[in-house]
């Protein structure tokens, strides 16, 4: 029955409706108590009997509305809509556990014991299963009386792996499940990625009996996270959901070891997409901190993804030494070098003792022949202590005695392929050894190697390579040193010998390289790593369970979790591999195919099940109030306006109360730069930014801190909040209108400050000392009554209000800054109005993580800080005025007040 | 004070802290309903400027205006207009009856009956008749001060169990205004007025009243209960009563009438939702009558 009641002995109160009943029709509503003066008068007036006073039919109808309310909340009623449990014989459940289940398991344990609850009482036998591959596929080898197959349902719990119908259905085969007298399949809406598995088994067991499927909610579906690319944005994971559809906010977040959260980001899957990539948007730094991302709220392992050292980008030297190449950058090896590193790892150059100082994990030789012999030995400690080392051959190898390298040379030997004096034609690249790192990468058939060095032959050379030519000849080899590893390309880091640098696959090699350095991993294929710590079904990080056995490198790289192999970390605290659900479940999505004739469309649990108490009590409630109304109305004492009045007040309040939030504007309250929307977006980008970064730098070095910009149109806006006014000039600056000229000059009168930049670094010197020039200002300067421009002067005020400046350089230096002339002393020597050609805001604007947006030419840093330094002016200026000119006068103003007080 | 319970003596000094803006009020009313002192309108010996005349033999020489003489050939003596001090006394009625308003925004019928009485008063000491507060002060009296005196009795609670005036020995033809709700029976009444008219006293009811006690507004089922202790009263649905009350209440006005006209007494009925003026102009109108008479 869909309506049922939590406590339904107390529906026998009903039973007191009589009484109410009985004392309402006897005792009418209290007369109201009225004093009055003249009651002598009205003695004797009421000549009838009182009489019967009854309570009015609809109040009394109200009030016993009211108590069987009560009565029947207290009652507790509930509207669920379970599906009717009325077949007899077995009940056979078969339950989808695997990760995608884990999102509505709460709803689906609940469901699952409200059915066996009503097969115990029933007393109906219960067989129940799991689709999920675990321990075994049924949780009781037969069927078991309820009670048992409720405390199996009980520790039931999701695998944090996928679901494999295909094998649950040859297990059906030997199943013992004659006298089924129903199939009720929880199911989570998906085809476990094998389709044809699905349908089949609804198929078989819709033949064994009558076949239920019950689903959880829609919006429970589950969203996969796939292990993050790195790319050139940084980590990018990627979402995809199995079913479900429409537009979808989700949070990704990245989490650090200690469990803090980095970062949190938003993607929107689109309607009809299945997948968003989401990139973390994480600085280098921070990325390497990450060890988990996971979908915030999903809570099931499939919306996790661990992050292993794999992620720790390796730090890579690479040795220069002397200065060949200065003239002749794209000669240098460390060119190629260093492009093809960087996508990836981080690298240091530099002299080989500076950079064993702090030791990366891998130092790359390119062409170094001879070592010194202390660095020598330095590198073969570093080597021996696990580092990898990468050289490559070169001119100078040539003749060198190098006992740094993993296969014995044949002195002086080169080998030319190509070329006027030989026969041979270049070779390209054979494939790779499968026991080589490089196994698996594609071979592009345009690599040519013309030169080589020649490997002398030995028993071991054959092991130690590592990539051949086409004929055979050893390309790279490489070898064991200590804990460490030792490679040589028998070839130049640049395009000398060969076109290997200018290819992809040149970066590719290098990454399976740097990938494979560090703490030993070079022999990651025959190790097999015990499991660290693993993820359950719902996605948390716990001690391996008993079952959980190491795992194999094949394993870990083929990335498919499953009984016995729980996704999480294996290795060892130092050295860890994650194991991620995401990849090898990427192909679930939701079943679209056919469902058995007779079954029916899913009865979705969890969500039909309505406690109505919590509505009746509101309800009572609500007429509990009316019958107050109604009882104070009988008595006479509701007339007049007051109520009304009382009404119509509350309602003007609110009404007042939301009028009172008008938008006071921020500049206002406080100090708030502005910035003339040009209408070219990069341009007032900048600007904001700028100012942004200006507005940082202020709050750091001084006591003034801004608020946010405020983009200002010149035609709209009123400029009278802010302190100064950047005015960047495009071409795009069109005449300003009558009434703006008149604000503008309103503003400048009363003490404001506009910056005129026409940003392109262009001699504003040939400005005649005037505003004509230049036809971008003369549309605006020249409609405003200035006094004439005058080129800044050293001893300017401008160039002492904070900082001591000498000149205002922007993102361009070495411009006249011209400022409004101030001889006539209006507005106490302070000008309104400073132009130039810097570019300024261009040199202050940053990224929102500190980071410089443009280059300043042609000094560097030091520009970009008297950059800073003359906007730190610029706002002082604004603010103080000539107050720092006063300051200068002090000495002198105090000294001649000293004369004064000595003469008197 | 009047007396010595504590509790309406706290109450009296209450009330007579608004005393100031309450007498304020009413010598305002007063002023709207008269302009200037009502003189006799003929030479007597008042205080006012009547006219000059010549100066006749036997004139007393301190009568002689010298400034007025001086300004011409003649000696003129300055002559007073003839006032007569009239005496009257006032009775306002204190009784809990009259704490009453039927809605919050009218005044209370104490309140309004006091009003009209310092009115009244400020109106006769302006015009220079003594004045008395009935019950209250021992004797008539004149100027500010007494109007002060009165309006402090007014603020303070009546001694318990007084009603109407008990016969007080009063002087002949003086005046007496007595304001109240009068709604003892009427033999009370009678009795009352008889005991005063006896001692040839001209006299004015003004009886106060509030619209819901002239109208009985009121709708369903109410206990009505007593001002004095009469008891209380549950009427089923008061609506239907309310038309035979109106007509009770008119009986009893005529009653009033009745009585007033018998002993040659002025009747003058007041609702607590109107203003005080009319009231008061009517009233001022017939003591000016009486004064007349004089």
């Amino acid at each position: 029955m869909p309506l049922s009641f939590a406590a339904p002995w107390a529906l026998a109160a009903l039973a007191g409706l009589v009484a109410v009943w009985w004392l309402l029709r006897i005792r009418p509503p209290a007369p109201r108590r009225l004093r009055f003066p003249a009651i002598r008068l009205l003695f004797g007036l009421d000549d009838r009997e009182e009489p019967p006073h009854t309570t009015p039919w609809w109040l009394l109808i109200l009030r016993m509305a009211l108590f069987t309310l009560v009565v029947l909340a207290v009652a507790g009623p509930r509207w669920d809509s379970e599906p009717a449990l009325d077949g007899d014989g077995m009940l056979v459940i078969v339950v989808d556990d695997g990760w995608a289940s884990a999102r509505g398991w709460e709803s689906t344990r609940r469901s699952l014991l409200q059915v066996i609850d009503a097969a115990q009482a029933r007393g109906r036998s219960v067989v129940l299963a799991g689709t999920a591959p675990g321990t075994d596929w049924f949780r009781s080898q037969a069927a078991v009386a309820a009670e048992e197959a409720a405390r199996l349902a009980r520790v039931l719990a999701p695998q944090p792996w996928g679901v494999d119908r295909r094998a649950f259905l040859e297990s059906l085969v030997g199943a013992e499940l004659g006298g089924t007298g129903e199939i009720l399949w929880f199911w989570d809406g998906t085809d476990g990625g094998d389709p044809e598995a699905t349908a089949l088994l609804a198929q078989q067991l819709s033949r064994i009996g009558p076949l239920s499927l019950m689903g959880g909610p829609e919006h429970e579906a589950p969203l996969l996270l796939l292990p993050a690319r790195d790319d050139a944005d940084g980590m990018a994971p990627e979402l995809r959901r199995t079913h479900g559809s429409g537009n979808q906010e989700v949070w990704v977040r990245a989490m650090s070891l200690e469990g803090r959260v980095l970062t949190r980001v938003a993607t929107a899957i689109a309607d009809g997409d299945r997948t968003a990539t989401v990139p973390l948007g994480l600085p280098r730094e921070l990325q390497r901190d990450v060890t988990r991302i996971e979908i915030e709220g999903q809570r099931h392992a499939g919306a996790v993804v661990l992050v292993d050292d794999r992620w720790q980008r390796r730090t890579v030297g690479l040795v220069t030494q002397g200065d060949d190449y200065a003239a002749r950058p794209l000669l240098a090896p460390t060119y190629y070098l260093r492009r093809a590193l960087e996508p990836f790892a981080e690298v240091r150059q530099g002299p080989l003792a500076g950079l064993l100082e702090d030791p990366p994990s891998v130092i790359v030789l390119a062409d170094v022949g001879q070592l010194r012999p202390e660095g020598r030995d330095a590198l073969a400690a570093w080597l021996d202590s696990g580092g990898t080392l990468v050289r490559f051959a070169g001119e100078r190898l040539v003749d060198a005695d190098s006992p740094l390298l993993p296969v014995k040379l044949r002195e002086g030997e080169m080998r030319a392929l190509g070329g006027a004096f030989s026969w041979e034609q270049p070779f390209s690249l054979g494939p790779f050894p499968s026991e080589s790192p490089f196994a698996g990468l594609d071979v592009p058939d345009d690599i040519l190697i013309r030169r080589q060095m020649i490997a002398e032959p030995s028993a071991t050379l054959d092991d130690r390579t590592l990539a051949r030519l086409a004929d055979g000849t050893p390309l790279v080899t490489a070898a064991q040193s200590g804990r460490g590893e030792l490679v040589f390309f028998h070839v130049t880091a640049n395009t000398d010998w060969s076109n290997l640098p200018l290819s992809g696959l040149f970066v590719s090699m290098l990454q399976r390289l740097v990938e494979r350095a560090e703490g030993g991993d070079g022999l990651l294929g025959s190790e097999v790593l015990p499991p660290l710590a693993v993820l359950d079904g719902f996605g948390r990080e716990m001690a391996p369970p008993p079952d959980a056995v190491p795992v194999g490198a094949e394993r870990l790289l083929e990335g498919i979790p499953g009984p016995g192999h729980p996704p999480g970390y294996y290795g060892h605290e130092l050295f860890r591999r994650a194991l991620n659900l995401g990849g090898s479940v990427a192909d679930v999505e939701a079943y679209r195919g056919p469902l058995p004739d007779g079954v029916d469309a899913v009865a979705r649990f969890g969500t039909t099940t309505v406690d109505l108490s919590a509505w009746l009590f509101a309800l009572a409630l609500a007429l509990l109030l009316v019958d107050i109304v109604a009882g104070l109305a009988l008595r006479g004492l509701i007339g007049g306006q007051g109520w009304v009045s009382a009404l119509v007040a509350f309602a003007v309040l609110g009404v007042a109360d939301a009028r009172a939030e008008e938008a006071v504007p921020v500049g206002a309250l406080a100090i708030q730069f502005g910035y003339v929307v040009t209408g070219d977006a990069e341009v007032d980008r900048t600007s904001a930014l700028g100012l942004t970064a200006l507005g940082r730098v202020l709050a750091a070095r001084t006591s003034v801190v801004p608020a946010p910009p405020q983009p200002i149109d010149i035609e709209r806006d009123p400029l009278v909040f802010h302190p100064f006014v950047y005015w960047p000039m495009t071409d795009l600056q069109a005449a300003v209108s009558e009434a703006a000229v008149e604000r503008i000059e309103a503003y400048l009168q009363t003490g404001g400050l506009i910056v005129f930049d026409t940003r392109d670094g262009s001699p504003v010197a040939q400005l005649d000392a005037a505003r004509r020039a230049d036809p971008r200002l003369s549309k605006v300067l020249g409609a405003l009554d200035l006094p004439p421009l005058v080129p800044v002067s050293g001893g300017h005020v401008l160039g002492r209000s904070f900082y001591l400046l000498g000149s205002f350089p922007g993102r361009w230096a070495g411009n006249q800054v011209w400022i409004e002339s101030t001889a006539d002393r209006s507005r106490d020597e302070v000008a309104g109005v400073v132009v130039g050609a810097a570019g300024w805001a261009a040199a202050w604007a940053t990224d929102p993580a500190g980071r410089p947006l443009f280059p300043v030419t042609p000094g560097g840093e030091r520009q970009r800080e008297l950059a800073y330094r003359f906007g730190v002016n610029l706002a002082m200026y604004a603010m103080t005025g000539n107050y720092k000119s006063d300051q200068a006068h002090t000495r002198t103003i105090l000294q001649r007040l000293r004369r004064a007080a000595e003469r008197r | 004070m009047p007396t010595s319970d504590p509790a309406p003596r706290d109450r009296a000094e209450r009330l007579a802290a608004g005393l100031p803006s309450f007498s304020i009020r009413a010598l305002r009313v007063a002023a709207g309903v008269i302009s200037g002192v009502h003189g006799r309108r003929r030479r007597g010996r008042g205080e006012s400027f009547w006219q000059f005349r010549q100066f006749q033999p036997g004139d007393a020489v301190s009568a002689i205006d010298w400034r007025r003489t001086a300004a011409s050939q003649d000696i003129f003596v300055r002559e007073r207009e003839w006032e007569v001090a009239q005496q009257v006394w006032l009775w306002c009625d204190r009784s809990p009856s009259m704490e009453y308003a039927s809605s919050p925004e009218l005044e209370s019928k104490r309140t309004r009956a006091a009003l009209i009485t310092l009115a009244l008063a400020a109106m006769l000491l302006q015009g220079g008749e003594t004045v008395g507060l009935l019950g209250s002060t021992p004797r008539t009296g004149r100027g500010r001060a007494m109007l002060g005196r009165i309006a402090d009795h007014l603020g303070a609670d009546a001694p318990p169990g007084t009603g109407m005036p008990a016969a007080i020995r009063v002087e002949r033809h003086a005046q007496t205004v007595l304001v109240g709700d009068f709604l003892e029976p009427l033999e009370t009444i009678a009795a009352r007025v008889r005991g005063l008219a006896n001692q040839e006293v001209a006299g004015h009811l003004v009886q106060v009243l509030d619209p819901a006690e002239e109208l009985l507004p009121f709708r369903g089922r109410i206990r009505f209960v007593g001002a004095e202790e009469e008891g209380d009263l549950l009427i089923g649905r008061v609506e239907t009563v309310s038309r035979r009350y109106v007509r009770r209440v008119e009986e009893h006005r005529e009653g009033l009438a009745a009585i007033a006209r018998k002993h040659g007494w002025g009747f003058l009925t007041h609702r607590t939702d109107r203003g005080p003026e009319p009231t008061l102009l009517a009233l001022h109108q017939a003591l000016s009558g009486a004064f007349d008479r004089f």
